[in-house]
């Protein structure tokens, strides 16, 4: 009983680390994501690199499955006598629900799969930690400096201007 | 931080940031610009070559924006054996050029020493 107890406290635990890392990592892509400095062209090879790249992919698939899809409408749609409306099915389904879904699913797998292997190469060339020591710290550092000294500023300010008023 | 100097009449300031060995790797002119990020409307005024007691160094005087505030920045970058060092001056545009003389002085005044083991 209390292995089990222990057991499954452990994998609570995990379950509760695992949560907290994936919300920390969430967190800190927002908040990172909307940092400066932002650089126009990194966002266009980016928007190139997941978007236009994709393009293709999602066109073959949208083809295909219309083609299959118009051709089993048109099967289900001839015994009604109603082979006239598998233009208008098709092209409605396809734009409107299944095209968007299959888009998503197919541009999701090709683009996190893409940035998933490009971030598993960068970290075994150690490209990664050498980011982190570029890290900008001396530019973090500065911004940072610059903040507090502006504040101290404000501070030794008031001060002042308090010793002036008792005087 | 290693070193900050403060002229509360100014509201200016003079730091100094150094590193052994050196976090960053590359030419002055990236670790300069690598110094500056984050700071926005970034204009340089003027960027040239600095001796600072025989070692080479760059110095870049810019104007930018932090939070929408204007800030006027002179920094010099040298590396020095593997050291890196950063000696920056910065004020509000006002009163930068009135403190500058201060920096100059400090700068001609640094001299390198020899590392105590």
């Amino acid at each position: 009983m209390r292995g089990l107890l222990i057991r499954l406290g452990d994998r609570a635990t995990y379950l509760l680390n695992y949560m907290g890392g994936v919300s920390l990592l969430s967190l800190q892509t927002f908040y990172y994501g909307f940092q400066p400095p932002y650089s126009l062209s990194l966002i266009l090879h980016q928007v190139d690199h997941l978007g236009v790249r994709s393009i293709i992919i999602a066109s073959i698939a949208a083809i295909f499955t219309g083609l299959v899809l118009a051709l089993q409408t048109t099967y289900g749609l001839a015994r009604f006598g109603a082979k006239t409306y598998v233009g208008t099915v098709v092209s409605l389904s396809m734009v409107r629900e299944l095209g968007p879904v299959l888009t998503a699913l197919l541009v999701g797998g090709r683009v996190g799969s893409g940035i998933t292997a490009e971030l598993g190469s960068m970290k075994v060339t150690e490209q990664i930690d050498a980011m982190r020591a570029l890290g900008a710290n001396r530019s973090r550092l500065l911004r940072s400096l610059i903040r507090s000294t502006r504040e101290a500023g404000k501070e030794a300010g008031a001060e002042e201007g308090m010793g002036k008023r008792d005087r | 931080m290693d070193l900050l100097l403060w002229s509360r009449r100014l509201s200016a300031y003079i730091a100094v940031y150094s590193r052994c060995p050196g976090e960053e790797e590359g030419p002055l002119p990236i670790l300069a610009k690598h110094l500056f990020l984050g700071l926005r409307n970034r204009r340089i005024l003027e960027q040239k070559a600095l001796s600072l007691d025989g070692a080479e160094g760059l110095v870049t005087t810019l104007e930018a924006t932090l939070d929408g505030r204007p800030v006027t920045l002179q920094s010099v970058v040298v590396k020095q054996l593997d050291c890196l060092y950063d000696l920056i001056y910065f004020a509000p545009p006002g009163a930068f050029a009135s403190g500058l003389p201060e920096f100059e002085s400090f700068l001609s005044g640094w001299r390198f020493v020899p590392a105590i083991r």
